[in-house]
Protein backbone atom coordinates (compact mmCIF):
# COMPACT_ATOMS: atom_id res chain seq x y z
CA UNK A 1 0.00 0.00 0.00
CA UNK A 2 1.26 3.31 -0.70
CA UNK A 3 1.58 6.43 1.69
CA UNK A 4 -0.89 8.22 -0.04
CA UNK A 5 -4.04 5.51 0.42
CA UNK A 6 -3.63 5.63 4.04
CA UNK A 7 -3.24 9.27 4.21
CA UNK A 8 -6.53 9.44 1.85
CA UNK A 9 -8.10 6.98 3.96
CA UNK A 10 -7.54 8.74 7.10
CA UNK A 11 -9.02 11.45 5.12
CA UNK A 12 -12.46 9.39 4.83
CA UNK A 13 -12.46 8.45 8.95
CA UNK A 14 -15.82 7.91 10.07
CA UNK A 15 -17.34 10.76 11.92
CA UNK A 16 -17.25 8.84 15.22
CA UNK A 17 -13.82 8.53 15.18
CA UNK A 18 -13.51 12.24 14.23
CA UNK A 19 -15.91 13.59 16.90
CA UNK A 20 -13.10 14.33 19.31
CA UNK A 21 -11.53 16.96 17.35
CA UNK A 22 -15.20 18.85 17.63
CA UNK A 23 -16.32 17.25 21.02
CA UNK A 24 -12.60 18.28 22.50
CA UNK A 25 -12.42 21.75 21.17
CA UNK A 26 -15.74 22.77 22.83
CA UNK A 27 -14.95 21.74 25.93
CA UNK A 28 -11.10 22.26 26.10
CA UNK A 29 -11.29 26.00 25.96
CA UNK A 30 -13.86 26.56 29.08
CA UNK A 31 -11.72 24.35 30.79
CA UNK A 32 -8.29 26.38 29.99
CA UNK A 33 -10.20 29.21 30.89
CA UNK A 34 -10.92 28.56 34.85
CA UNK A 35 -7.48 27.14 34.81
CA UNK A 36 -5.24 30.17 33.62
CA UNK A 37 -7.69 32.45 35.37
CA UNK A 38 -7.06 29.98 38.94
CA UNK A 39 -3.30 30.22 37.67
CA UNK A 40 -3.89 34.01 36.92
CA UNK A 41 -5.06 34.84 40.33
CA UNK A 42 -2.41 32.62 42.10
CA UNK A 43 0.63 34.23 40.52
CA UNK A 44 -0.41 37.37 41.60
CA UNK A 45 -1.47 36.33 45.23
CA UNK A 46 1.89 34.52 45.12
CA UNK A 47 3.87 37.69 44.35
CA UNK A 48 1.86 39.64 46.55
CA UNK A 49 2.55 37.96 49.47
CA UNK A 50 6.48 36.45 48.66
CA UNK A 51 8.01 39.03 46.55
CA UNK A 52 7.80 36.61 43.83
CA UNK A 53 9.02 37.97 40.59
CA UNK A 54 8.24 34.54 38.55
CA UNK A 55 5.47 32.40 38.73
CA UNK A 56 4.27 28.88 36.96
CA UNK A 57 2.08 30.48 33.80
CA UNK A 58 -0.94 27.56 32.93
CA UNK A 59 -0.96 27.62 29.36
CA UNK A 60 1.89 25.89 28.65
CA UNK A 61 4.21 25.18 31.40
CA UNK A 62 6.04 28.59 31.16
CA UNK A 63 7.04 31.04 33.11
CA UNK A 64 5.51 34.81 33.02
CA UNK A 65 7.01 37.33 34.88
CA UNK A 66 3.64 38.03 37.87
CA UNK A 67 2.60 41.29 36.19
CA UNK A 68 2.38 39.65 32.75
CA UNK A 69 0.27 37.14 34.37
CA UNK A 70 -2.65 38.17 31.94
CA UNK A 71 -0.53 36.78 29.12
CA UNK A 72 -1.32 32.98 30.67
CA UNK A 73 -4.84 33.37 29.80
CA UNK A 74 -5.31 32.48 26.06
CA UNK A 75 -8.24 31.38 25.97
CA UNK A 76 -11.83 32.26 24.47
CA UNK A 77 -14.95 32.03 26.28
CA UNK A 78 -18.16 30.25 24.46
CA UNK A 79 -19.76 33.59 24.99
CA UNK A 80 -17.15 35.91 23.70
CA UNK A 81 -18.66 38.02 20.96
CA UNK A 82 -15.53 38.04 17.70
CA UNK A 83 -16.04 40.25 14.92
CA UNK A 84 -18.53 39.07 11.89
CA UNK A 85 -15.46 38.09 9.83
CA UNK A 86 -11.87 39.70 10.35
CA UNK A 87 -10.91 39.88 6.54
CA UNK A 88 -13.30 41.74 4.96
CA UNK A 89 -13.68 41.60 1.02
CA UNK A 90 -11.64 45.21 0.37
CA UNK A 91 -8.53 46.35 1.74
CA UNK A 92 -7.36 49.74 2.27
CA UNK A 93 -3.52 50.61 1.75
CA UNK A 94 -2.19 51.62 5.21
CA UNK A 95 1.09 53.07 3.13
CA UNK A 96 -1.03 56.88 3.26
CA UNK A 97 -0.75 57.10 6.90
CA UNK A 98 1.50 59.04 8.85
CA UNK A 99 4.36 56.79 9.82
CA UNK A 100 5.63 56.78 13.30
CA UNK A 101 8.90 55.58 15.47
CA UNK A 102 8.79 54.48 19.03
CA UNK A 103 9.20 57.93 20.23
CA UNK A 104 6.70 59.88 18.02
CA UNK A 105 4.10 56.86 18.67
CA UNK A 106 4.37 57.09 22.54
CA UNK A 107 4.74 61.59 22.33
CA UNK A 108 1.64 61.64 19.75
CA UNK A 109 -0.87 59.02 22.48
CA UNK A 110 -2.64 60.58 25.29
CA UNK A 111 -2.38 57.07 26.94
CA UNK A 112 0.41 54.35 25.70
CA UNK A 113 -0.59 51.06 26.97
CA UNK A 114 -1.15 47.38 26.82
CA UNK A 115 -4.25 46.09 26.31
CA UNK A 116 -6.57 42.37 25.68
CA UNK A 117 -9.46 43.40 23.23
CA UNK A 118 -12.19 41.43 24.30
CA UNK A 119 -15.89 41.69 23.15
CA UNK A 120 -16.69 43.16 19.55
CA UNK A 121 -19.23 46.21 20.03
CA UNK A 122 -20.60 46.99 16.64
CA UNK A 123 -19.17 49.07 13.16
CA UNK A 124 -19.56 51.54 11.07
CA UNK A 125 -18.93 52.66 7.98
CA UNK A 126 -15.39 53.57 8.86
CA UNK A 127 -14.43 51.01 12.14
CA UNK A 128 -15.04 48.77 14.49
CA UNK A 129 -15.39 49.34 17.91
CA UNK A 130 -13.64 46.56 20.95
CA UNK A 131 -14.02 46.31 24.46
CA UNK A 132 -10.50 46.38 25.69
CA UNK A 133 -9.24 45.40 29.56
CA UNK A 134 -6.36 47.96 30.02
CA UNK A 135 -3.21 45.48 30.99
CA UNK A 136 -0.07 47.89 31.67
CA UNK A 137 0.05 51.42 31.47
CA UNK A 138 2.84 53.28 30.32
CA UNK A 139 1.84 56.87 30.16
CA UNK A 140 -0.91 58.19 30.78
CA UNK A 141 -4.35 57.20 33.41
CA UNK A 142 -6.64 54.64 31.80
CA UNK A 143 -9.57 52.39 33.74
CA UNK A 144 -9.28 48.97 33.85
CA UNK A 145 -11.93 48.89 30.94
CA UNK A 146 -11.69 50.72 27.93
CA UNK A 147 -13.41 50.94 24.15
CA UNK A 148 -10.95 51.15 21.56
CA UNK A 149 -11.95 51.95 17.77
CA UNK A 150 -10.05 50.35 14.87
CA UNK A 151 -10.55 51.27 11.50
CA UNK A 152 -11.82 48.92 8.93
CA UNK A 153 -15.16 46.39 9.01
CA UNK A 154 -16.63 43.67 7.82
CA UNK A 155 -16.90 44.97 4.66
CA UNK A 156 -13.27 46.35 4.15
CA UNK A 157 -9.87 45.94 5.99
CA UNK A 158 -6.38 47.80 6.32
CA UNK A 159 -4.33 46.21 4.30
CA UNK A 160 -2.63 43.28 5.75
CA UNK A 161 -4.30 43.77 9.57
CA UNK A 162 -7.37 42.03 10.19
CA UNK A 163 -9.65 42.89 12.63
CA UNK A 164 -9.01 42.08 15.90
CA UNK A 165 -10.59 39.61 17.84
CA UNK A 166 -11.53 38.03 21.47
CA UNK A 167 -8.20 37.65 23.51
CA UNK A 168 -5.72 39.96 21.13
CA UNK A 169 -2.72 41.95 23.10
CA UNK A 170 -1.91 44.53 21.74
CA UNK A 171 0.59 47.55 22.38
CA UNK A 172 -1.10 50.74 21.61
CA UNK A 173 -0.94 54.66 21.90
CA UNK A 174 -4.37 55.92 22.64
CA UNK A 175 -5.92 59.56 21.44
CA UNK A 176 -9.51 60.09 21.93
CA UNK A 177 -11.93 58.98 19.09
CA UNK A 178 -13.99 61.98 18.76
CA UNK A 179 -16.75 60.68 16.59
CA UNK A 180 -17.66 57.53 18.84
CA UNK A 181 -20.74 56.28 19.42
CA UNK A 182 -19.67 55.63 22.72
CA UNK A 183 -18.20 57.85 25.67
CA UNK A 184 -14.66 57.76 26.13
CA UNK A 185 -13.71 55.67 23.13
CA UNK A 186 -9.84 55.69 21.68
CA UNK A 187 -7.91 55.72 18.79
CA UNK A 188 -5.04 54.38 18.16
CA UNK A 189 -2.26 56.50 17.05
CA UNK A 190 -1.24 55.42 13.35
CA UNK A 191 -3.98 52.78 13.35
CA UNK A 192 -2.57 49.76 12.33
CA UNK A 193 1.24 51.01 11.46
CA UNK A 194 2.10 51.98 14.91
CA UNK A 195 1.03 49.44 17.35
CA UNK A 196 2.85 45.82 18.09
CA UNK A 197 1.29 42.33 18.75
CA UNK A 198 2.55 40.90 22.29
CA UNK A 199 2.82 37.36 22.57
CA UNK A 200 4.36 34.70 25.00
CA UNK A 201 7.24 32.81 24.24
CA UNK A 202 7.19 29.16 25.37
CA UNK A 203 9.98 29.84 28.48
CA UNK A 204 7.43 32.32 29.38
CA UNK A 205 9.15 35.96 27.70
CA UNK A 206 6.48 38.55 26.82
CA UNK A 207 7.51 39.86 23.47
CA UNK A 208 6.22 42.78 20.64
CA UNK A 209 5.87 42.16 16.87
CA UNK A 210 6.06 44.58 14.61
CA UNK A 211 4.92 42.85 11.38
CA UNK A 212 5.07 45.22 8.59
CA UNK A 213 8.04 46.62 10.57
CA UNK A 214 7.10 50.40 9.55
CA UNK A 215 7.17 51.47 12.79
CA UNK A 216 10.51 49.59 13.34
CA UNK A 217 12.14 51.20 10.30
CA UNK A 218 10.98 54.62 11.25
CA UNK A 219 12.91 53.42 14.94
CA UNK A 220 15.79 52.82 13.17
CA UNK A 221 16.17 55.57 11.30
CA UNK A 222 15.44 58.36 14.29
CA UNK A 223 16.95 56.86 17.71
CA UNK A 224 20.29 55.24 16.52
CA UNK A 225 21.24 56.06 19.81
CA UNK A 226 19.19 53.50 21.15
CA UNK A 227 20.19 49.94 20.09
CA UNK A 228 16.76 47.68 19.95
CA UNK A 229 17.72 44.17 19.26
CA UNK A 230 15.28 42.32 16.44
CA UNK A 231 15.09 38.70 17.93
CA UNK A 232 12.84 37.23 14.21
CA UNK A 233 16.25 35.57 13.40
CA UNK A 234 14.94 33.49 15.87
CA UNK A 235 13.44 31.40 14.05
CA UNK A 236 12.42 29.01 16.85
CA UNK A 237 11.18 31.70 19.23
CA UNK A 238 8.96 33.41 16.32
CA UNK A 239 7.62 30.24 15.42
CA UNK A 240 6.69 29.83 19.76
CA UNK A 241 4.64 33.55 19.26
CA UNK A 242 3.15 32.93 16.66
CA UNK A 243 1.85 29.42 17.84
CA UNK A 244 0.86 31.59 20.60
CA UNK A 245 -1.24 34.22 19.05
CA UNK A 246 -2.67 31.54 16.69
CA UNK A 247 -3.97 29.62 20.40
CA UNK A 248 -6.92 32.67 20.18
CA UNK A 249 -6.33 34.25 16.38
CA UNK A 250 -5.90 32.51 13.31
CA UNK A 251 -6.80 35.39 11.39
CA UNK A 252 -3.90 37.88 12.89
CA UNK A 253 -1.57 34.38 13.09
CA UNK A 254 -1.94 34.15 9.26
CA UNK A 255 -1.62 37.20 8.02
CA UNK A 256 1.97 37.63 10.64
CA UNK A 257 3.37 33.95 9.73
CA UNK A 258 2.54 35.44 6.09
CA UNK A 259 4.90 38.35 6.44
CA UNK A 260 7.23 35.94 8.18
CA UNK A 261 7.96 33.93 5.88
CA UNK A 262 8.21 36.40 2.69
CA UNK A 263 10.33 38.70 5.57
CA UNK A 264 13.35 39.94 3.67
CA UNK A 265 15.92 41.13 6.25
CA UNK A 266 18.23 43.16 3.22
CA UNK A 267 14.90 45.44 3.39
CA UNK A 268 14.23 48.09 6.28
CA UNK A 269 10.29 47.29 6.41
CA UNK A 270 10.76 43.28 7.49
CA UNK A 271 9.13 41.53 10.26
CA UNK A 272 10.72 42.99 13.84
CA UNK A 273 9.84 40.94 16.96
CA UNK A 274 11.34 42.86 20.08
CA UNK A 275 11.45 41.65 24.37
CA UNK A 276 8.93 43.73 26.02
CA UNK A 277 11.74 44.76 28.32
CA UNK A 278 13.76 46.54 26.20
CA UNK A 279 10.59 48.77 24.62
CA UNK A 280 9.37 49.55 28.69
CA UNK A 281 12.66 50.13 29.38
CA UNK A 282 13.25 52.97 26.38
CA UNK A 283 9.05 54.15 27.59
CA UNK A 284 10.92 54.69 30.77
CA UNK A 285 13.44 56.61 29.73
CA UNK A 286 11.85 58.75 27.20
CA UNK A 287 9.26 58.79 30.09
CA UNK A 288 11.42 60.47 32.58
CA UNK A 289 12.91 62.99 29.73
CA UNK B 1 -25.17 27.50 16.11
CA UNK B 2 -25.43 24.20 16.83
CA UNK B 3 -24.46 21.15 14.23
CA UNK B 4 -28.20 19.75 13.47
CA UNK B 5 -29.28 23.52 13.18
CA UNK B 6 -26.24 24.47 10.67
CA UNK B 7 -27.34 20.96 9.17
CA UNK B 8 -30.83 22.16 8.78
CA UNK B 9 -30.38 25.43 6.95
CA UNK B 10 -28.40 23.66 4.02
CA UNK B 11 -31.17 21.12 3.60
CA UNK B 12 -33.63 24.07 3.76
CA UNK B 13 -31.34 25.83 1.21
CA UNK B 14 -31.04 28.71 3.31
CA UNK B 15 -27.68 30.57 2.21
CA UNK B 16 -27.06 32.09 6.15
CA UNK B 17 -26.07 27.73 6.30
CA UNK B 18 -22.59 29.20 5.14
CA UNK B 19 -22.15 32.03 7.11
CA UNK B 20 -22.91 29.77 10.69
CA UNK B 21 -20.67 27.42 8.81
CA UNK B 22 -17.80 29.74 8.28
CA UNK B 23 -18.85 31.14 12.11
CA UNK B 24 -18.68 27.66 13.68
CA UNK B 25 -15.83 25.92 11.69
CA UNK B 26 -13.90 28.63 9.94
CA UNK B 27 -10.85 29.06 11.76
CA UNK B 28 -10.98 24.92 12.34
CA UNK B 29 -11.10 24.52 8.58
CA UNK B 30 -8.50 27.49 7.71
CA UNK B 31 -5.95 25.99 10.22
CA UNK B 32 -6.46 22.33 8.55
CA UNK B 33 -6.43 24.07 4.82
CA UNK B 34 -3.54 26.28 6.07
CA UNK B 35 -1.33 23.07 7.75
CA UNK B 36 -1.81 21.24 4.13
CA UNK B 37 -1.26 24.41 1.90
CA UNK B 38 0.80 26.64 3.88
CA UNK B 39 -0.40 29.68 1.72
CA UNK B 40 -3.19 31.70 3.36
CA UNK B 41 -4.68 32.73 -0.05
CA UNK B 42 -4.61 29.06 -1.52
CA UNK B 43 -6.18 28.08 2.31
CA UNK B 44 -8.99 30.75 1.86
CA UNK B 45 -10.12 29.70 -1.76
CA UNK B 46 -10.16 25.93 -0.74
CA UNK B 47 -12.27 26.74 2.45
CA UNK B 48 -14.72 28.84 -0.06
CA UNK B 49 -14.86 25.76 -2.15
CA UNK B 50 -14.98 23.24 0.72
CA UNK B 51 -18.43 25.14 1.22
CA UNK B 52 -19.51 25.43 -2.05
CA UNK B 53 -19.19 21.83 -2.16
CA UNK B 54 -21.00 21.25 0.89
CA UNK B 55 -23.56 23.69 -0.47
CA UNK B 56 -24.07 20.97 -3.23
CA UNK B 57 -23.69 17.96 -1.23
CA UNK B 58 -26.34 19.10 1.57
CA UNK B 59 -28.87 17.61 0.45
CA UNK B 60 -28.94 14.69 -0.69
CA UNK B 61 -26.42 14.26 2.41
CA UNK B 62 -27.39 14.86 5.53
CA UNK B 63 -24.46 14.19 7.82
CA UNK B 64 -24.87 13.71 11.41
CA UNK B 65 -22.69 15.95 12.25
CA UNK B 66 -21.65 18.97 10.24
CA UNK B 67 -18.56 19.82 11.72
CA UNK B 68 -16.80 16.31 11.00
CA UNK B 69 -18.51 16.05 7.39
CA UNK B 70 -16.88 19.66 6.38
CA UNK B 71 -13.33 18.82 8.05
CA UNK B 72 -13.10 15.79 5.61
CA UNK B 73 -13.91 18.21 2.40
CA UNK B 74 -11.68 20.77 3.53
CA UNK B 75 -8.97 18.09 4.20
CA UNK B 76 -9.63 16.26 0.83
CA UNK B 77 -10.49 19.71 -0.98
CA UNK B 78 -6.94 21.21 0.56
CA UNK B 79 -4.72 17.47 -0.49
CA UNK B 80 -6.20 18.22 -4.12
CA UNK B 81 -5.04 21.64 -4.83
CA UNK B 82 -1.73 21.00 -3.25
CA UNK B 83 -1.77 18.07 -5.66
CA UNK B 84 -2.31 19.93 -8.54
CA UNK B 85 -0.99 22.76 -8.21
CA UNK B 86 2.65 23.28 -9.33
CA UNK B 87 3.68 25.80 -6.82
CA UNK B 88 3.48 23.03 -4.06
CA UNK B 89 7.13 21.83 -5.19
CA UNK B 90 7.84 23.79 -2.41
CA UNK B 91 8.93 21.84 0.89
CA UNK B 92 5.60 22.17 3.37
CA UNK B 93 7.31 21.14 6.11
CA UNK B 94 4.49 19.60 8.64
CA UNK B 95 2.86 17.94 5.49
CA UNK B 96 5.88 15.86 4.16
CA UNK B 97 6.51 14.98 7.73
CA UNK B 98 2.72 13.80 7.99
CA UNK B 99 2.84 11.61 5.12
CA UNK B 100 6.80 10.37 6.44
CA UNK B 101 5.31 9.26 8.87
CA UNK B 102 2.75 7.67 7.66
CA UNK B 103 4.65 6.02 5.34
CA UNK B 104 6.20 4.02 8.21
CA UNK B 105 3.08 2.48 8.55
CA UNK B 106 2.67 1.20 4.74
CA UNK B 107 4.75 -0.92 2.62
CA UNK B 108 4.85 1.47 -0.41
CA UNK B 109 4.01 -0.90 -2.91
CA UNK B 110 0.86 -0.65 -4.68
CA UNK B 111 -1.60 -4.69 -4.26
CA UNK B 112 -4.09 -5.24 -7.00
CA UNK B 113 -6.29 -6.12 -4.01
CA UNK B 114 -6.41 -3.04 -2.70
CA UNK B 115 -9.14 -1.08 -3.86
CA UNK B 116 -11.17 -4.08 -2.67
CA UNK B 117 -10.11 -3.66 0.59
CA UNK B 118 -9.94 -0.21 1.18
CA UNK B 119 -13.22 0.02 2.69
CA UNK B 120 -12.92 -2.33 4.69
CA UNK B 121 -9.26 -1.03 5.66
CA UNK B 122 -11.26 2.52 6.17
CA UNK B 123 -13.07 0.83 8.44
CA UNK B 124 -10.62 -0.73 10.36
CA UNK B 125 -9.15 2.18 11.10
CA UNK B 126 -12.37 4.14 12.39
CA UNK B 127 -12.54 1.04 14.77
CA UNK B 128 -8.79 0.62 15.79
CA UNK B 129 -9.36 4.52 16.70
CA UNK B 130 -12.46 3.55 18.73
CA UNK B 131 -10.09 1.02 21.45
CA UNK B 132 -7.74 4.52 21.93
CA UNK B 133 -8.28 6.90 25.02
CA UNK B 134 -9.53 9.85 23.67
CA UNK B 135 -6.72 11.77 24.33
CA UNK B 136 -4.39 9.44 21.91
CA UNK B 137 -7.11 9.69 19.69
CA UNK B 138 -7.32 13.16 19.55
CA UNK B 139 -3.40 13.60 19.37
CA UNK B 140 -3.71 11.40 16.46
CA UNK B 141 -6.49 12.66 14.72
CA UNK B 142 -4.77 16.12 15.28
CA UNK B 143 -1.50 15.22 13.46
CA UNK B 144 -2.91 12.89 10.82
CA UNK B 145 -6.10 14.15 10.04
CA UNK B 146 -5.65 17.79 10.60
CA UNK B 147 -1.56 18.22 9.73
CA UNK B 148 -0.95 19.21 13.36
CA UNK B 149 2.34 20.73 14.14
CA UNK B 150 4.09 18.81 16.90
CA UNK B 151 4.75 21.55 18.71
CA UNK B 152 1.14 22.42 18.47
CA UNK B 153 -0.42 19.28 19.31
CA UNK B 154 1.93 19.39 23.04
CA UNK B 155 0.29 22.84 23.69
CA UNK B 156 -3.10 21.40 23.25
CA UNK B 157 -2.67 18.86 25.88
CA UNK B 158 0.15 20.40 28.00
CA UNK B 159 2.65 17.75 27.66
CA UNK B 160 6.08 17.97 25.34
CA UNK B 161 7.05 17.75 22.09
CA UNK B 162 8.44 14.70 23.07
CA UNK B 163 6.18 13.12 24.49
CA UNK B 164 3.74 13.82 21.70
CA UNK B 165 6.37 12.02 19.60
CA UNK B 166 6.73 9.41 21.62
CA UNK B 167 2.98 9.18 21.64
CA UNK B 168 2.38 8.57 17.61
CA UNK B 169 5.33 6.28 17.37
CA UNK B 170 3.19 3.92 19.44
CA UNK B 171 0.19 4.37 18.20
CA UNK B 172 1.67 3.80 15.15
CA UNK B 173 2.92 0.79 15.81
CA UNK B 174 -0.19 -0.41 17.68
CA UNK B 175 -2.18 0.61 14.64
CA UNK B 176 0.17 -1.68 12.43
CA UNK B 177 -0.47 -4.32 14.89
CA UNK B 178 -3.69 -3.89 14.68
CA UNK B 179 -4.51 -4.21 10.84
CA UNK B 180 -1.76 -7.49 10.69
CA UNK B 181 -3.93 -9.44 13.05
CA UNK B 182 -6.72 -8.95 10.75
CA UNK B 183 -4.93 -9.72 7.80
CA UNK B 184 -4.56 -6.75 6.09
CA UNK B 185 -1.55 -6.20 3.60
CA UNK B 186 -0.65 -2.89 4.03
Amino acid sequence: MKTETINRLIGDLDDEALSCEFEAKASRPRKAFRFAAAAAALIVAAGAAFGIVNAASSNNGAKLPAQYAFMADTSVPKDAVLPPVQVGGGSSDARYLKNYDLAQMYEAADAVCMVTIRNWLSETKVGTYFEAEVERVYKGELPETIVIFQMGNSEYHMEDSPLYTYGDKLLVGLIPWKHSIYPGAYDIVGTDIAMLYAAASDEGGVYLIDHRGVMSMETEQNIKDHPFTNYASDEKLVNELLDYINSYDNAIYSELQGYYRTSDPSDTRYFHVYSLEQIESFFSEIGNN
Amino acid sequence: MQDGKITELFLSRDPSALLEAQKAYGRYCMKLAMNVLGNKEDAEECVNDALYKVWNAIPPASPMHFGAFLARVTRNTALDRRKHNASYKRKLPEADAVLSELSELVSGREDPEEAAMERDLREAISAFLMTLPERKRRIFIARYFRYESIVRIAKENAVSPGSVKTELFRIRTDLKNYLTERSFII
